[in-house]
């Protein structure tokens, strides 16, 4: 199958309009702190799995399939279901700071599930056959409290 | 694959999961298992009433094993307050953890 370019470049722009608004979401806001950064996410992963040919994916359910399958995805894998149990919940709970205090969503969700991800999708993206560059970013800056 | 088959193999993976919940007991409060049309969800509620994050690692190697090893089709596992617990599961749910041997 071709490789879709432009898909791949669709997915990246995306991926940074989303990062960009993190960090204009006021920080007691955590439960949509970490459903932005799911959606950050998920378009860097989408942009992979796109630059990899992977099958058609028209659900979580496919991502988490294909995600789990390959030994390469491995730690992206763990990163992302993480983030994805943490979105459903901060999307779905009456009191979504009582699980996920916002003072800890800057080390725990950000620098411990988005940042890591990020950081597999650009080496993988890299070593991809044409190589992608994911676009340098700045670190995303939570406000304060 | 048979339905007994499908039976069976859901067996021996509940007493997996049955297992990986005793062994992490000093952590988890919970563990249900929902059967849906699509995929089999083993929900874990910990006793902590935040989020465990060493537990959901711990769940993403459940999940491959699942996937790869369980014979029962799409699975995957989800932590869940237990303070909300009806929020996020369904009231057929089944209780596999802890089972009246365990409590």
């Amino acid at each position: 199958m071709p490789i879709d370019a432009k898909r791949i470049e669709e997915h990246l722009v995306q991926w940074r309009h989303n990062r960009k608004f993190i960090s204009q979401i006021p920080r007691h806001y955590a439960d949509w702190i970490v459903t932005v950064g799911f959606y950050t996410a998920l378009h860097a992963v989408e942009a992979l799995l796109t630059a990899d040919g992977a099958r058609p994916r028209s659900s979580h359910k496919d991502r988490h399939t294909i995600l789990q399958a390959e030994r390469r995805y491995q730690k992206i894998h763990e990163d992302y279901c993480t983030l994805y149990d943490l979105a459903l919940v901060a999307r779905y709970s009456a009191s979504p700071a009582k699980w996920l205090p916002p003072a800890e969503i800057d080390e725990k969700v950000i620098r411990g599930t988005v940042y890591p991800i990020e950081a597999s999708v650009r080496r993988l993206l890299a070593g991809c056959k044409p190589p992608v560059a994911m676009p340098d970013v700045e670190p995303i800056s939570l406000r304060p409290l | 694959m048979t339905a007994t088959r499908w039976k069976q193999n859901l067996q021996l993976m509940v007493d997996e999961v049955r297992q990986w919940c005793q062994q992490r007991s000093d952590k988890l409060a919970l563990g249900l298992l929902e059967l849906r049309s699509d995929k089999v969800v083993f929900f874990f509620s910990p006793r902590a009433e935040q989020f465990d994050f060493e537990l959901a690692r711990e769940q993403r190697a459940l999940e491959v094993e699942l996937n790869t090893r369980g014979g029962i089709g799409y699975a995957e596992t989800r932590q869940v307050p237990l303070w909300e617990i009806d929020r996020f599961v369904s009231p057929e749910a089944l209780r596999i953890w802890p089972s009246d041997e365990h409590r």
